[in-house]
């Protein structure tokens, strides 16, 4: 494809390197999108801002068939980043990432619809003086919302390859590979008059920066615009601290102009506006009055006071129905397919060990966990419609004001709202707040969002709560939704606690887009689902697996002599021993040494109690048939005769899952979040204490009111 | 099989399986994290020194 006679061309890149292409560009306006749909890879999209937090490396390939590396960044508006995902983005851009080769070529994605803001970022990048490549992306959006962008026009004005393209339908794809695919890509002729009174400071900045940080000179220039604009070295340098010369100087100008009482910096960010205003005025065509958009009719409703309120309150109610009703057949068939096949293993072999840890080991551990697949996969389609959708940002800003009571704001809503997947995702997207406290204060709270892991202990304990058909199922999805929500205030609480003592600060305010409604891509949300789906049954079929093995082993071992009861058998062996130990500081909230022992299995991960409940309680049964976990829980007895699973025990050890740090890979990402062990043993000590402490209230309290 | 060949199997597979999950917990990833359970990577940023 010929480029414009209009641009000229860089010199070719060294024929025999492969070409790296950084992604970057403004939150929720496609990126991953666009890489996906380049590379082919599957990383996660949703229709919110701060979906990837970190860089993604990938391959595409040219219109020649030659591999070029695309690198997926998370979204800024600016190179002067305020937290730690726009970090990753001005850190990989500038060169200075160990991990990551320097990019050569940038990939600039805007979204049509916004074109003028996102502008900003590009001009930034423009400045780094390296090739870029304009996507103008939903396209399609644009020309709804009576937009007429001139992708040709825009052309001419930056100088730059543009190219309109709509990546979610893969339109412009062809177009965008042929241009990746030059070996001559042009430099932008980069129009934009610095005030005269600032161009000095530019001037000795970048000496300086070249002088004594050994910067690039290109590198250089972009780096004391952006300390002259946002007069934060912090921001800019980020942990590469700079020179003593070069931060002195900047602090000379500062106060230079501090001292006039001219904001020279807002002046920079103007003019930069200007020329980006003047670009759009000639680029953007607007066809008539635009009146409300059907998004914003919908958010009349989905974000009023009141009823925003209340359709949050369906959504949840509607996510537990449809997980208790929709998952029963499949459930009941996965359970009988796997009494069967224990069945048929126990009628194929003769008695003996082998047999008992195949049936008694590995079917009930990994049976008693993949019945919750249907379930799992429902939670997990919600989650995905709701991302696809747009209504997570709808669910934060809801938040947001009952966020600021506790001093925190909507944007940490949003990793805890991931959180109810599951708490290492969400602990990741915390990357996307800016201020540190509130990013910690985040970290420390979102593992009490209850995920996707407590799911099966809590359908257990409801099973083994209210049995059988009698209790109706809004009671059931009730339960569910109190413990939902006492894990969500749970946080809130916490979160108040800590930013009013440890961790003291004044609460943000939140600046969130809220992006325009979308259908959900059913074939995102599926291929969302199916891999959350087959992670479950990969763990189930590995370290559940291999936990039920050793844990059959711990509860068959030492042998007892023959003709020993399975109960004392199992009150004998290496699990029996260790859960006896626990026994004293578990037994005031109404725990035996049995749940003893799925305390300290589930440490692993929540829904291992699942799994050693079905291996404790298969290995005290002598039948050869394999009773359903519930049933087994139900027959469980105290020494004295009482039942050990009453409603009461049920609900103190459902709050119990709801607080307690059980997540041995949480803990381990929040090591590595916050740099060191204090933090997350501190947090493992206040989650489980306050598990303890809320487990013996609700316990004794319920037994002084006769329960 | 016998009882004895039984229970000799079944060590074997409960030490086999306790290797696994020992060396699953020591290895050395390349990138810390839920150990891909979770679908995320991050690996610690290490910077690059300034170069000209």
């Amino acid at each position: 494809m010929a480029l414009p006679t209009h641009i000229s061309s860089a010199p070719a890149a060294s024929p025999s390197r492969q070409p790296v292409y950084a992604l970057v560009g403004n939150p929720n306006c496609g990126k991953s999108t666009l890489f996906n749909a380049l590379t082919g890879l599957k990383q996660k999209v949703g229709n919110y801002p701060g979906v990837t937090v970190e860089k993604k490396v990938g391959t595409a390939y040219s219109q020649h068939g030659q591999p070029i590396t695309v690198i997926d960044l998370p979204g800024t508006y600016s190179l002067a980043a305020r937290s730690p995902d726009e970090a990753v983005t001005r850190d990989v851009l500038l060169g200075r990432r160990a991990d990551t080769a320097p990019p050569d070529r940038i990939l600039c994605i805007v979204d049509a619809t916004n074109l003028e803001r996102n502008l900003y970022l590009v001009h930034q990048v423009l400045d780094l003086g390296r090739p870029v490549i304009l996507v103008l992306n939903m396209m399609d959006l644009a020309a709804r919302a009576g937009l007429n962008v001139r992708a040709a026009r825009l052309e001419k004005e930056l100088g730059i390859p543009v190219i309109a393209c709509e990546a979610v339908h893969g339109r412009g794809l062809i177009e965008l590979k042929l241009a990746m695919s030059r070996p001559d890509l042009p430099l932008a002729r980069h129009a934009w008059d610095i005030p005269a009174a600032i161009a000095p400071a530019v001037g000795e900045l970048q000496a300086s920066l070249i002088a004594h940080d050994r910067k690039a000179p290109l590198l250089a220039r972009a780096e004391a615009l952006l300390l002259l604009t946002d007069q934060d070295s912090v921001r800019v340098a980020g942990s590469s601290p700079l020179s003593s010369r070069t931060a002195e100087l900047l602090r000379t100008w500062q106060e230079r102009w501090s001292a006039a009482g001219t904001d020279w910096a807002g002046t920079l960010v103007s003019s930069r506006y200007d020329a980006i205003g003047q670009i759009a005025a000639e680029v953007i065509l607007r066809g008539g009055t635009v009146g409300p958009s059907a998004s914003d009719k919908i958010d009349s409703v989905a974000t009023h006071p009141f009823w925003g309120w209340a359709v949050l309150g369906t959504v949840m109610t509607l996510l537990f129905l449809s997980i208790f009703t929709l998952a029963e057949v499949p459930m009941n068939w996965i359970d009988t397919h796997v009494a069967s096949l224990a069945d048929a293993v126990k009628a194929a072999m003769p008695p003996g060990d082998l047999r008992d840890l195949v049936t008694d080991g590995a079917i009930a551990g990994v049976g008693g966990v993949i019945i919750f697949l249907p379930q799992i996969l429902i939670l997990f389609f919600f989650i995905g419609l709701l991302e696809s959708t747009g209504y997570m940002a709808r669910a934060a800003f809801i938040m947001d004001r009952l966020m600021s009571r506790v001093g925190l704001n909507g944007k940490s809503f949003i990793p805890m709202l991931s959180s109810y997947a599951c708490a290492i995702p969400g602990i990741m997207a915390t990357r996307t707040i800016e201020d540190p406290k509130d990013r910690l204060v985040t970290i420390l709270v979102a593992p009490l969002m209850s995920c996707s892991a407590r799911l099966p202990v809590y359908l257990l304990m409801i099973a083994a709560l209210v049995p059988g058909d009698r209790v109706p199922l809004p009671t059931k999805v009730g339960i569910m939704i109190l413990m939902y929500a006492l894990g969500t205030f749970g946080a809130f609480f916490f979160a108040w606690l800590f930013k009013r003592t440890l961790l003291k600060g004044a609460p943000p305010l939140m600046i969130m887009e809220l992006p325009p409604y979308r259908l959900p891509r059913l074939k995102d949300v599926a291929q969302h689902m199916v891999e959350r789906g087959w992670l479950f049954v990969r763990r189930a079929g590995t370290v559940i697996l291999g936990i039920s093995i050793i844990l059959w082993f711990l509860s068959a071992y030492p042998k007892a002599p023959e003709g020993t009861p399975p109960t004392q058998q199992l009150a004998q062996s290496f699990a029996g021993q260790a859960g006896h130990a626990l026994e004293p500081f578990i037994k005031p909230i109404g725990f035996d040494w049995q749940i003893g022992i799925g305390l300290i299995t589930s440490f692993a991960a929540r829904e291992v109690f699942v799994s050693t409940m079905s291996v404790v309680f298969n290995v005290e049964t002598t039948d050869d048939d394999t009773t359903p976990l519930r049933q087994a829980l139900l027959a469980a007895k105290w020494p004295d005769g009482r039942a050990l699973f009453t409603p009461l025990v049920c609900f103190t050890l459902m709050i119990f899952y709801v607080f307690a740090m059980q997540c041995v890979s949480t803990i381990a990402v929040v090591k590595r979040e916050t740099n060191g062990w204090k933090w997350p043993i501190f947090q493992t000590c206040y989650m489980t204490g306050t598990a303890w402490i809320l487990s013996f209230i609700v316990y004794q309290g319920g037994r002084a009111l006769g329960f | 099989m016998s009882p004895a060949v039984q229970s000799l199997a079944a060590l074997i597979l409960v030490g086999l399986a306790a290797c696994w999950l020992v060396l699953r917990a020591f290895a050395k990833k390349k990138s810390p994290h839920c150990g891909g359970d979770c679908g995320c990577t991050a690996p610690d940023p290490k910077l690059r020194p300034p170069a000209r």
